[in-house]
């Protein structure tokens, strides 16, 4: 089955080899976004089964966009992709309802190994 | 996973992160109480380091994380920014952006940086009296990472680019604009000669063309910061001042604009801003009392497509109700009350872009300020763009602004109206379509006709241009163009639609510049001079 993925990271680097690793993980990246706000604007027109989200993004709490994300696309499995303050910011995000977390520097073997385990 | 078709995003990315580390560190010494630009450093730092490490570039993760070290514990309130600290971390940018160009020429030699890494490492306010460089004269920091020979000149960064005063290249732009008009001449020419050896020639001098216009006007672009930057003050400084509470939330301000759409726009940008904050926040209490957070969030968000740059405007706030502005607009005779009985409510919210309309109840010092929603509106119409307002009652208002990209040569839909050819920029046109006769309806005194699922005003062109019926166009079909008004679809009746060109459009001077429904004129390929449409003041 073809899944979908948007990628929400403010850097360019990163969200294009993320990309890479998604789509040879069978993904099909519908979406980027480099902020919370077009974040939010793609979710208008398409709702991805997975969502790559930077937690520190430099317009917006990636907490709130967090939320916003989950509120307003319930179906879509939410990894976090980032290392500042790991542990609380990673606790608090995985309580709010995400669904993994990938440390950044990452190996593609990682990013593969956390979207194994969500377990689709 | 072969990591080398990223080499060059990284090089251009860590070299972006390094400039506004850099201005960043100089900014925090002017204001070291600046926790966000503390924040924002670190944030740098860290996402360098984390692209190095992606990259495998171990010597550049090592730097940027001692770093990101040094300035968690500033952040941690340890110690502030001493001045010795921030060379060192300037230093460290220097040696990083050596490193970076290393990487760029595939240079393998790596520059020895155990002393930065030292300083780096050791640093303490208590150390702040031991200087960077001990002994001898600091020797690799001067230096590229390889040593050069004693003839060689350093580096060749430094040239790649330079300044240039702005009216040269309006200069450019506006040779460019007249050898696209000329260009228009010399195919119009060779198409009548039949000159069949002209047109391979010909072909290229077009392509050539757009590849001149479009540097051009790459050479013309500015981020949308340069005008930015004064907003998140603007807008904290205005509701502390009427006692609200407010957020600003900016995403977009890297994304280049042209300078003259920058500079047209600035201000129409403050005024709405000013707006969000005086008409559309509520006061904290009032707030509450509506079940809202109490800070009042605005936003403003920058997005361009290929063509078209759009920026939207929007706050939490009391948003307006269409039929209190209708009574306000009948009470100043702006309207008629029958006119106000006929209005959607998207064209009721257009009524603040009226002159003479304001909402406020009272002429406050903050947006009664002589500019007001209709100066907006005139001025993202000389850009040839397009404004929408959007607003729930108790919900907030949202603002649309769109411009094609570039202000002085555009793609046009060219259309005749009696004695004049006119031309309608293309991104406010959506389609252009030949009504029968029977398609059209009159309804209170309007001509409308179906189009998908709405109704569609039409109007004539030639009664906007104040020019005669055309005889006999009762029986013909009628060429109609249907464009953007606002955030409605308006269609205009013409005489004829000749199709697509690329035109240079100059802007009218006086007595001209007072004509009503046209925004500038260009020249057309037989030297005849043709006005640009303004289809919302023509509407």
């Amino acid at each position: 089955m073809n899944r979908t993925a948007m990628i929400v990271d403010d850097s360019l680097f990163m969200r294009k080899i993320l990309c890479a690793i998604l789509t040879e993980n069978g993904y099909t990246v519908i979406a980027e976004a480099a902020s919370g706000i077009e974040a939010m604007k793609n979710l208008h027109s398409s709702h991805p089964d997975l969502i790559l989200l930077d937690i520190i993004l430099p317009d917006s709490s990636g907490l709130d966009l967090l939320t916003s994300l989950i509120t307003t696309c319930p179906a879509s499995k939410v990894v976090i992709c980032s290392a500042i303050g790991q542990e609380q910011v990673t606790k608090k995000a995985l309580e709010l309802g995400a669904m993994a977390f990938i440390q950044k520097p990452f190996t593609p073997e990682t990013v593969t190994d956390v979207l194994k385990s969500l377990g689709d | 996973m072969d990591m080398s078709p990223y080499r060059d995003l990284f090089i251009s990315e860590a070299r972006k992160h390094l400039s506004t580390f850099s201005e960043l560190i100089v900014q925090l010494e002017d204001s070291p109480d600046d926790s966000a630009a503390l924040d924002e450093l670190f944030r740098h730092a860290h996402s360098l380091k984390g692209m190095a490490a992606t990259m495998s570039y171990e010597q550049v993760v090592g730097i940027a994380h001692l770093m990101e070290d040094q300035l968690g514990r500033v952040r941690k309130g340890d110690y502030g920014l001493p001045p010795a600290l921030a060379d060192i971390l300037l230093e460290g940018v220097d040696a990083l952006s050596r490193m970076v160009s290393a990487i760029e020429s595939g240079s393998d030699s790596h520059e020895d940086s155990s002393r930065l890494m030292e300083q780096l490492e050791a640093f303490s306010p208590q150390s702040e009296a031991l200087p960077l460089f001990q002994g001898d004269l600091p020797e690799a920091p001067l230096l590229e990472s390889a040593p050069l020979g004693p003839r060689q000149f350093q580096g060749k960064d430094s040239f790649q680019s330079i300044r240039i005063k702005t009216e040269v290249l309006d200069h450019l732009v506006n040779i460019t604009g007249e050898l696209i008009t000329n260009r228009h001449f010399l195919a119009e020419a060779i198409r009548q000669a039949d000159a069949a050896e002209c047109r391979q020639p010909l072909q290229q001098i077009t392509t050539l063309l757009h590849g001149l216009r479009d540097e051009v006007f790459k050479a013309r672009m500015l981020p949308f910061t340069v005008i930015a930057e004064r907003f998140p003050r603007l807008i904290r400084d205005l509701a502390r001042q009427l006692g609200k509470e407010s957020h600003f939330h900016l995403s977009g301000k890297e994304i280049e604009l042209d300078r003259g759409i920058l500079e047209e726009i600035a201000e129409p940008i403050v005024h709405i801003l000013r707006n969000a904050v005086d008409h559309g926040l509520e006061t904290a209490d009032e707030r509450r009392a509506a079940g809202k957070p109490r800070n009042g969030l605005i936003t403003l968000a920058v997005i361009r497509d290929k063509e078209h740059v759009e920026i939207i405007i929007t706050d939490d706030g009391c948003g307006m109700d269409p039929e209190q502005l209708k009574l306000k607009a009948v009470e100043k005779g702006v309207i008629s009350p029958e006119q106000a009985a006929r209005m959607s409510p998207h064209e009721a919210l257009n009524l603040i872009c009226t002159p003479g309309f304001s909402t406020a109840t009272a002429v406050s010092d903050i947006s009664g300020r002589g500019v007001g929603m209709d100066a907006v509106r005139e001025a993202v119409h000389t850009l040839s763009g397009t404004l929408a307002i959007q607003s729930q009652p108790g919900q907030g208002s949202r603002f649309v602004l769109r411009f094609p990209l570039t202000i002085s040569i555009i793609n046009a839909l060219i259309v005749r109206c009696g004695p004049f050819d006119m031309a309608f920029p293309l991104n406010v046109v959506t389609r252009t379509m030949e009504l029968k006769s029977s398609d059209i309806r009159e309804e209170s005194g309007c001509l409308t006709f179906r189009y998908e699922e709405d109704t569609l005003q039409l109007r004539s062109l030639r009664q906007a241009l104040h020019l005669p019926p055309l005889a006999g166009a009762e029986a013909a079909l009628q060429p109609v163009i249907i464009c953007h008004v606002g955030t409605t679809l308006l269609a205009f009746s013409v005489d004829r639609i000749f199709g697509q060109q690329e035109i240079f459009i100059r802007p009218l001077r006086a007595p001209l510049s007072h004509l009503q429904g046209v925004s500038g004129a260009t020249v057309t390929s037989d030297g005849r001079v043709l006005f640009v449409a303004d289809a919302a003041a023509l509407a």
